[in-house]
Parts: structure tokens; C-alpha cells; sequence
């Protein structure tokens, strides 16, 4: 966010009396406005202007609120900016859907005007204090010198998090990466990456990945805002042409849910105990390329014993063999299932072993990551 | 009525709010007469949401006699009626009037 900028906020509403009442207080604050009657002009200008805030009313005719916020969440340009919805007091059961959606909070309407700035003043400071945290993350790692490429955790070091690893690297400085972290009781985070060519760069890379997810990783945000944070930092910091393709995993072991965040990498695969196995098709950007990305995201409910495994490409695509992905990731799941008796500490040496049995030689880096429930 | 009061009751001032106030009943007029022609057409659906959007509006500006009339109204619409509020109609129409004349 620019401070030379005036903060712009982008007034919906199909009444023209409330666009108006809240037009004429923001504006005496020195908040630049942008003002829409409807769904798809509203979204035409949070496109254009890219303001910094959206209020937005849910109840309008033809697209109504959600409709929109849908849209704006799903277009990588407009998917960053913070709405904040206007509901009428019966509306009040929509609340949920509307946070799923995106929204960071409800005013309730009639509404006063002052509680209005109060809100998109809150907002405004927490988005600030976001970027700048984010700008704050990406100078700081670029001190880091030291590479500490030895940092893979181990499935001992936490036993809650319940899991096994296969991590094979070509040479020393490999593209491949994985993290397992604890972000509370009975919560865990698992983060398997990718990066776009094996250059020196890769392990000072991987050291500032780790720190990342590690600071942003944690209860306050949600999975997809973590690894939005991450991509926002590595954007920053990243060479030109570099990026990683990663997927990240939220399993509460407490509540039963899981939930993954894809970002251009080869599918999960779910085996549940109960109910048939299968590829968790997900397509989302690349992390670290672009400053506006929209990943793939999807929540399901587990079942204590269910196994899923995330892996890089090595194990799946072959340049000699000319096997991609969709036909990679079906193999990978035929293993999985062909290998569910094996013990999950040892099921993904022996699903890599079956796999390249078949491809013969490796030409590429590999992690396999299997946890159970 | 108060305009002042009304207007400080919301953190503006008075021309501030007479113009906001101006616009109201611009939008109020379309409001109520799509009421009237929801009533006309038989449409308990353009009722719900032409009273809707009169309710909220009235509400937020503080002509809450108003927004009180246009959610009665409203309810009415919800339940698939459209009559029974003749004396809510007449009572909008009077007030609308009244702010009208306070505002030339």
C-alpha cells in the first residue's frame, strides 16, 4: 500500500440514500470513493480502481452480495482487496457464508455512520499492518546468509503429527522441500515444495521458506491467507523466473477436517477408511511469481485412520517415460491404496521404491510425505 | 423534525444531510410507487423488495416512522399479502410529504 495514495473504498449498495450516507462521511475523512448500484458494476471498478476496501451490500437484486464477492475472490487482480458486507438484521443466519466467502466482518444495517468508519478504519490498519509485515518478513530474510539446508524435520521430533517421509535429493542443493509443523494441540501443518530449477539459490530458498511458513503458520490466519503470506513474501524476494509450486495441508485432528491449499503442484492423495480412495484435484497459481494468486482450496472431513500423501513431481513424472501428472497421480494413488497395510513411517519409502521400480531411473528430486489420522 | 439533530444523530452536518435527505426522497417517491404498482400488479415479490428498500433507507436516515410503516409492509409481502396496509401506505405518503416541504 502506497502512503502517497489516498485509501480508496468502493461503496455497493442498489440504495443510492445509503451509498450516499456513507459516501458523504468517508469522504470528509479524506477516503477517496468509488460508489456502485449493482454486482457487475462493482466489480468493474474493484478491477479498474483496485480500491483498497470494499463495502458491499448483500442483498441486491440480480447478483446479489455473495455472487460478487465470489467473483472478486476467484480473479486473482481483485481477490486481495478486504470486503466487508452490509446485511440487514434478518440476513443475520447469511453471516457464515459470507466469512467462507471471504468477508472480514458484517455491519449490520440501519447502520450508523460512524460505526462504519470505525470498521473500515479497523480494517484499513489491519491490512496495512499485514503489508507491512510482509515487506517488514522480506527484508529480513534477505539478510539471511547462512543457508541451513539440514533443517528437514524428522517424524520423531513430533510424534503427534503423525507421519513418515521419504526425501530423496539428486545433489546437494535440492529443489524439493518439506515441512511438518505444530500450530497447536492437535493441530498440524504439512507443506510440501517444489522449486522451479536445482541452481545454488534453491537452499538459501529453502532456509526462507521455513522461517515463512514458521511466522505465518499459525491459529490467526487461515490455511489459504498462510500461504498467501508466504507467496506475498517470496514475490518479493524471489529472482526473476523463480517460483515453487507447493501444497499445503491444515489437519485438525480435534475437529476431523482437513484442509489443503494447492498451489501448482501434483494432487493429494486420500485414502479413507471408509469409502473409496482418491486424487484431490485441485489447480491454483504458482507461489512467489505473481503478487495476486488464487490457490486451490478445499476442506473435507477425515475419519481417525484415513492416510493421505502429498509428494513432488519427481516420483510421478518421468522425461524419459513421458508420464505427467493426470497419469502420474493416478500411479501414485494405485500405490497408496496397493500399500496401505505398510506402516505409515515406512509407507512412503516403500510407495517411492514401488514407483520408481517402474520408472526405472530417477531424474528428479523426490519427497513423499504420508500422514494418518 | 429535526434536521440538525437528525444529522448530528449520524456525525453530519445539516447540509450534508438535507442533500442526502433530497436523494431519500427521490429514491423514497420510485420506492413507493413501485409499492403501489406491486399492489396493482398483484407481485407480493416487488412488494417484499420495493418496501425493503424503502424500510432501510428511512431507518438509517432516522425517519423511523417511515421505515416502521415500509417493514410492516414488507412482512405483509414476505407472507404473500398485498393489502391490509392502506393505512401504512397513506402514512408514508403524509411524512414524505412533510419532509419534502421542509426541504424547499
Amino acid at each position: 500500500m502506497n502512503n502517497e495514495k489516498k485509501l480508496s473504498i468502493l461503496i455497493v449498495d442498489d440504495n443510492p440514500t445509503n451509498v450516499m450516507i456513507i459516501k458523504t462521511t468517508l469522504t470528509k475523512e479524506g477516503y477517496q470513493i468509488y460508489t456502485a448500484l449493482n454486482g457487475p458494476d462493482a466489480r468493474k471498478i474493484a478491477n479498474d480502481k483496485k480500491p483498497d476496501l470494499i463495502l458491499l451490500d448483500i442483498k441486491m437484486p440480480g447478483e446479489d452480495g455473495f455472487e460478487v464477492i465470489k467473483k472478486l475472490k476467484n480473479d486473482g487482480a481483485t481477490s486481495s482487496i478486504t470486503v466487508i458486507f452490509l446485511t440487514g438484521v434478518s440476513e443475520i443466519d447469511s453471516k457464515l457464508e459470507g466469512f467462507e466467502l471471504g468477508a472480514v466482518d458484517y455491519i449490520t444495517k440501519p447502520f450508523h455512520p460512524l460505526e462504519v468508519l470505525a470498521r473500515v478504519r479497523l480494517h484499513l490498519k489491519l491490512s496495512i499492518a499485514t503489508n507491512s509485515l510482509i515487506a517488514n518478513q522480506a527484508s529480513k530474510l534477505k539478510q539471511i546468509t547462512d543457508a541451513q539446508t539440514s533443517l528437514l524435520i524428522k517424524p520423531e521430533e513430533i510424534p503427534d503429527a503423525v507421519f513418515g517421509v521419504y526425501y530423496h535429493a539428486l545433489n546437494e542443493a535440492g529443489g524439493d522441500f518439506y515441512e511438518v509443523m505444530t500450530i497447536s494441540e492437535d493441530i498440524h501443518g504439512y507443506f510440501v515444495a517444489d522449486f522451479s530449477g536445482h541452481d545454488i539459490s534453491t537452499s538459501y530458498l529453502t532456509s526462507s521458506v521455513k522461517a515463512l511458513l514458521k511466522q505465518n503458520c499459525s491459529l490467526i490466519y487461515k490455511p489459504e491467507e498462510s500461504i498467501k503470506m508466504v507467496n506475498d513474501v517470496l514475490h518479493e524476494i524471489l529472482p526473476a523466473g523463480k517460483y515453487l509450486t507447493a501444497c499445503y495441508v491444515r489437519l485438525n485432528r480435534k475437529s476431523k477436517s482437513m484442509t489443503i491449499i494447492n498451489s501448482g503442484h501434483p494432487p493429494v492423495c486420500y485414502i479413507p477408511v471408509n469409502g473409496e480412495a482418491r486424487v484431490i484435484e485441485q489447480e491454483g497459481d504458482v507461489v512467489g511469481i505473481f503478487k495476486d494468486v488464487v490457490f486451490g482450496k478445499e476442506t473435507i472431513k477425515v475419519e481417525k485412520g484415513d492416510r493421505f500423501f502429498m509428494y513432488t513431481d519427481g516420483l510421478i513424472e518421468s522425461s524419459k517415460d513421458k508420464i505427467v501428472w493426470t497419469e502420474g497421480a493416478k500411479m501414485m494413488l494405485d500405490a497408496c491404496v496397493k500399500l496401505n497395510d505398510v506402516d505409515i513411517d515406512k509407507a512412503p519409502k516403500e510407495i517411492s521404491r514401488y514407483l520408481t521400480n517402474e520408472f526405472q531411473d530417477l531424474d528428479d528430486d523426490i519427497v513423499v510425505i504420508g500422514i494418518e489420522i | 423534525m429535526d434536521f440538525k439533530s437528525l444529522g448530528e444523530n449520524l456525525g453530519l452536518e445539516e447540509d450534508e444531510f438535507i442533500e442526502i435527505v433530497e436523494l431519500f426522497i427521490d429514491t423514497a417517491h420510485k420506492d413507493f410507487e413501485r409499492i403501489q404498482a406491486a399492489v396493482n400488479n398483484n407481485n407480493p415479490q416487488e412488494l417484499v423488495e420495493s418496501s425493503h428498500s424503502l424500510k432501510g433507507a428511512a431507518g438509517n436516515l432516522g425517519f423511523s416512522e417511515i421505515s416502521k410503516c415500509a417493514e410492516f409492509i414488507e412482512k405483509k409481502g414476505r407472507n404473500g399479502e398485498i393489502d391490509g396496509f392502506d393505512l401504512q401506505l397513506s402514512d408514508i405518503k403524509k411524512r414524505l410529504e412533510e419532509i419534502k416541504i421542509k426541504i424547499v
